[in-house]
């Protein structure tokens, strides 16, 4: 298994699984189901798409977005 | 500061004790030196930062009532982070050849997304924070393991690496014991959290060179990480998303307009003090 498998295997479905787990049996149920066809997304693969020079804004087909008011926040590692 | 001796490794920085002789560090020039010294103290700092960003993700899964074993993960984390502050002073330490203060700390402030309701703003605060910074972190760190060769770097880099993947799953956990109706809500602001995240670490200060020697010592090179944040979006991220159902067709827009590959982490070559 490549490493970065593993690494997806042990974030994200070891992740999803206590999730899944933790909640009770009515959640778990819900957890474990797929969102229904009436979910809009917000964008398709074949949407125009910009970013701005600063990274800053995007405008993915018809929706803009921002993350201004992601300003200050800045904890990496 | 102080980390808790009931923490995850009773009071011990790390889970195994570290190599205490590298002779990979005695072999470098002052000027390298002291560009590691600066590398890992900036790792001090910014592991210090996201202590606080826990305490707002403790905070938050606490108002969404959380499973407990989610709550206790995510209070481990603010103390696992005072831990990698730590380990990362003393690493700096190590190449300094003397014990180094703390460095000063960084200002943090919770994100406002000041158009979601209460409860949502709790929901992308625990996202942004473990779905997204600690999955990328965790894939940044891992490139740092495969290229860092000098034992006491590589030791550190395993130990940070170890602590950030429970980090992530707190994110990938929440939202999946999260209703649809829930999840539903979140779709349209992913592509935000994306971006403002790939922007935060491109623009986190990275000041050394792009060199196979300081990769060596724990501090990748420019195309690995730019390399490390494409696979963590591509391979981690959005991958996530699906596997929990979520659209992800305006991310892979984003990443497509974004360009993660196109346009590389900035590193700046810089004297230090």
């Amino acid at each position: 298994m490549p490493m970065q498998t593993k690494l997806f295997a042990s974030i994200v479905l070891f992740g999803s699984a206590l999730g899944a787990a933790a909640c009770s049996a009515t959640q778990a149920a819900d957890a474990g189901s797929t969102l229904d066809g009436s979910v809009a997304d917000s964008g398709t693969p074949d949407s125009p798409a910009t970013i701005d020079a600063a990274g800053h804004d995007a405008t993915i087909g018809d929706a803009k977005i921002h993350d201004a008011d992601l300003d200050g926040w800045h904890p990496t590692k | 500061m102080r980390w808790s001796e009931t923490g995850r490794w009773n009071g011990k920085v790390t889970s195994r004790p570290l190599p205490e002789c590298d002779p990979s560090i005695d072999a470098l020039s002052d000027d390298d030196r002291a560009t590691l010294v600066s590398v890992w103290h900036a790792r001090a700092a910014t592991e210090r930062r996201v202590a606080d960003s826990f305490t707002l993700v403790s905070h938050a899964l606490r108002e969404l009532n959380a499973a407990a074993d989610l709550i206790a993960l995510s209070d481990r984390a603010i103390d696992d982070e005072h831990r990698h502050a730590e380990l990362s002073r003393y690493v700096a330490s190590r190449y300094a050849g003397k014990e180094l203060d703390y460095p000063p700390l960084l200002p943090f402030s919770a994100p406002k997304h000041t158009q979601a309701s209460d409860e949502l703003r709790h929901t992308l605060h625990v996202l942004g924070q473990c779905a997204f910074n600690e999955t990328i972190a965790s894939a940044f760190l891992e490139a740092c393991c495969e290229h860092a060769n000098a034992p006491l770097a590589k030791a550190a880099c395993r130990e940070l690496l170890s602590d950030e993947i429970d980090h992530a799953r707190i994110g990938w956990a929440q939202l999946a014991a999260s209703p649809p109706v829930v999840r539903n809500q979140i779709v349209a602001w992913l592509p935000s959290l994306a971006n403002a995240n790939l922007r935060m670490w491109r623009e986190s200060p990275r000041k050394y060179p792009s060199r196979e020697l300081f990769a060596g010592h724990g501090a990748p090179s420019e195309p690995v990480i730019a390399g490390a944040l494409a696979t963590a979006f591509r391979e981690l991220i959005i991958p996530g998303f699906e596997h929990l159902g979520m659209p992800t067709g305006a991310l892979h827009t984003w990443m497509d307009a974004e360009c993660v590959a196109k346009s590389p982490v900035k590193i700046t070559e810089h004297r230090l003090q």
